[in-house]
């Protein structure tokens, strides 16, 4: 699904990456844990083309999508959410998400357009909060339509950072439950995340970062 | 009454300015100070290619159009690419250069001394003479750019502009090209804009580089800040407010020259208005790092 071979990032002198592999299995939820500034975030800009790796080759199903822009490689069927929330926060939930539905530049919403938007937003369990300003939603309630933006538009691999970091409770099962949803549903994802009983419900394969590189396990 | 039918064709004017700003400004974020240039280029394309060419109406106006867009569309794939949080002054640099062309490439555009005898439109075989013709000329195009703004930022497309313009790097990662977004916002807004320049051409029948100065795209962004940036009614409101206001305090009897100064007033409270809107507003919420 993606291979990553010996990636390499540095900014100025701080070696981030160095020299790390990674080989995800298709329909697999693999987990990224590691300490803070060890690099998670950075590898998932590096996948989805917003940072470009100092050196090291990225493939998708077996195509170099290495320095290709963050939009095309959307497009190929990669989704992310960011660990520090972005949606468009004046757009409502519902918007928000036939935003990231859309495909083509100039395109009139249909009644179809909106009641494939309203189904997403029933899997993030966001549909009482259908009309609601995104930037008025509950931050648990913000990370669900990030996740529901992310698969909106029917990606292939989903990268998840922090899920359910600073959620509460109620929230977190409704996280849970999505992603094991997801994969049942055939997705492939890469998420970081730390929770222990997240993991534990979630995971396929966890995978520790540290020294810039990848190991089996979980420390 | 004719005064009035004047005064009615100037607020036309000045909707269809501030709408078509309103695209890539209100929607897109992309404050412009260069909408009086490609209001300019609208005027002397057509000006130019009525008296020396003899060109009719409906022949200037797409070609105005394009070479307003053009112009706009080089700037900005510049611009974009380049400079984008400094993009205000390079529409500011635009505006400037293309004022000084104006008043200087005597050659072409005769300078200061501006383009007379521009004859008025005919459609269809008539004339267009009357002011109420003409009124009526301006309302139906008025309504047409509207309904043209309103279908594109109702669209997909209006959706990513105001999506980009909270944040880029959301819209990215949903797949969106934000460069050609903003690039084609721009370039649309500007084209919009040679409608009211060729229209104002041939009404005045008489330009100068004195309609197009940066006062001027001042004044058109202040209607769109006053009408709400993203609203396209407000907008309309706006521009009949603030295009009436200097005749309404003449006519309750306040000296012109006090009017005209109270007009500037005006204008300025409109633009601290709005800077203090944006160091709050969504402007400041714009992140750009990951
Ligand atoms: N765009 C950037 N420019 C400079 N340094 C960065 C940038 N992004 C991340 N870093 C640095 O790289 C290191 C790893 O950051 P990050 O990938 O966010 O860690 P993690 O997600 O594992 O907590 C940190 O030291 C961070 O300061
Ligand atoms: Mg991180």
């Amino acid at each position: 699904m993606l291979d990553l071979c010996h990636i390499h990032k540095s900014f100025g002198d701080v070696r981030v990456l160095d020299g790390l592999d990674l080989r995800l299995e298709a329909g697999r939820v693999h987990t990224l844990r590691g300490g803070n500034g060890s690099g998670k975030t950075t590898l998932f800009n590096i996948v989805t083309g917003f940072l470009r790796p100092s050196s090291g080759e990225v493939r998708f199903k077996g195509r170099d999508i290495g320095g290709q822009s963050p939009h095309r490689i959307n497009r190929l069927g990669i989704g992310r959410t960011f660990q520090d929330l972005r949606l468009a926060l004046q757009m409502s939930a519902l918007e928000n998400i036939l935003l990231a539905q859309e495909r083509r530049m100039f395109a009139l919403t249909a009644a179809a357009d909106v009641r494939r938007a309203e189904a997403t937003l029933e899997r993030v369990a966001l549909s009482h909060q259908r009309d609601t300003p995104a930037g008025e939603l509950s931050y648990g309630q913000q990370k669900l339509l990030t996740l529901g933006c992310c698969i909106a538009n029917d990606a292939e691999l989903l990268l998840i950072d922090e899920p359910v970091a600073g959620i509460d409770k109620d929230n977190f099962r409704k996280v849970t439950t999505l992603v094991r949803e997801l994969r049942n549903g055939g997705k492939t994802i890469l998420q970081i995340e730390h929770h222990p009983s997240y993991i534990e419900e979630t995971s396929d394969r966890v995978l520790w970062m540290e020294g810039g590189r990848l190991r089996e396990g979980t420390r | 009454m004719e005064y009035l039918l004047h005064l009615l064709i100037l607020v036309g004017v000045y909707v269809m300015l501030s709408q078509s700003l309103a695209l890539s400004a209100g929607f897109g974020g992309m404050i412009s100070l260069a909408h009086a240039g490609f209001y300019g280029v609208g005027a002397y394309t057509a000006a130019l290619l009525a008296v020396r060419c003899g060109a009719p109406f409906l022949v200037a106006l797409p070609m105005a159009m394009v070479l307003s867009g053009m112009l706009a569309l080089g700037v900005a794939a510049i611009a974009l690419r380049t400079v984008d949080d400094y993009f205000v002054i390079c529409t500011l640099g635009i505006q400037v250069v293309v004022f000084s062309l104006m008043n200087n490439w005597m050659g072409l555009t005769r300078g200061p001394l501006g383009i007379p005898g521009i004859p008025g439109i005919r459609l269809f075989g008539m004339a267009v003479e009357s002011k109420v013709a003409f009124l009526l000329l301006v309302a139906v195009l008025a309504a047409l750019i509207f309904v043209a703004i309103r279908k594109l930022t109702t669209s997909s497309f209006g959706r990513t502009l105001r999506a980009l313009s909270e944040d880029e790097i959301f819209a990215k990662s949903l797949g969106k090209n934000v460069y050609l977004t903003k690039l084609t916002a721009f370039t649309l807004g500007a084209m919009f804009a040679a409608v009211p320049g060729v229209l104002y051409a041939h009404y005045i029948s008489y330009i100068d580089p004195t309609s197009f100065t940066l006062d001027e795209s001042i004044f058109i962004l202040s209607i769109v800040i006053l009408g709400g940036m993203r609203n396209l009614w407000g907008s309309v409101l706006a521009a009949a407010f603030l295009v009436l206001l200097p005749e309404t305090l003449r006519f309750v009897g306040m000296p012109g020259a006090v009017a005209a100064n109270l007009r500037q007033v005006v204008y300025g409270g409109i633009l601290v208005l709005m800077m203090f809107r944006y160091s709050r507003g969504f402007g400041a919420e714009r992140r750009q790092t990951c």
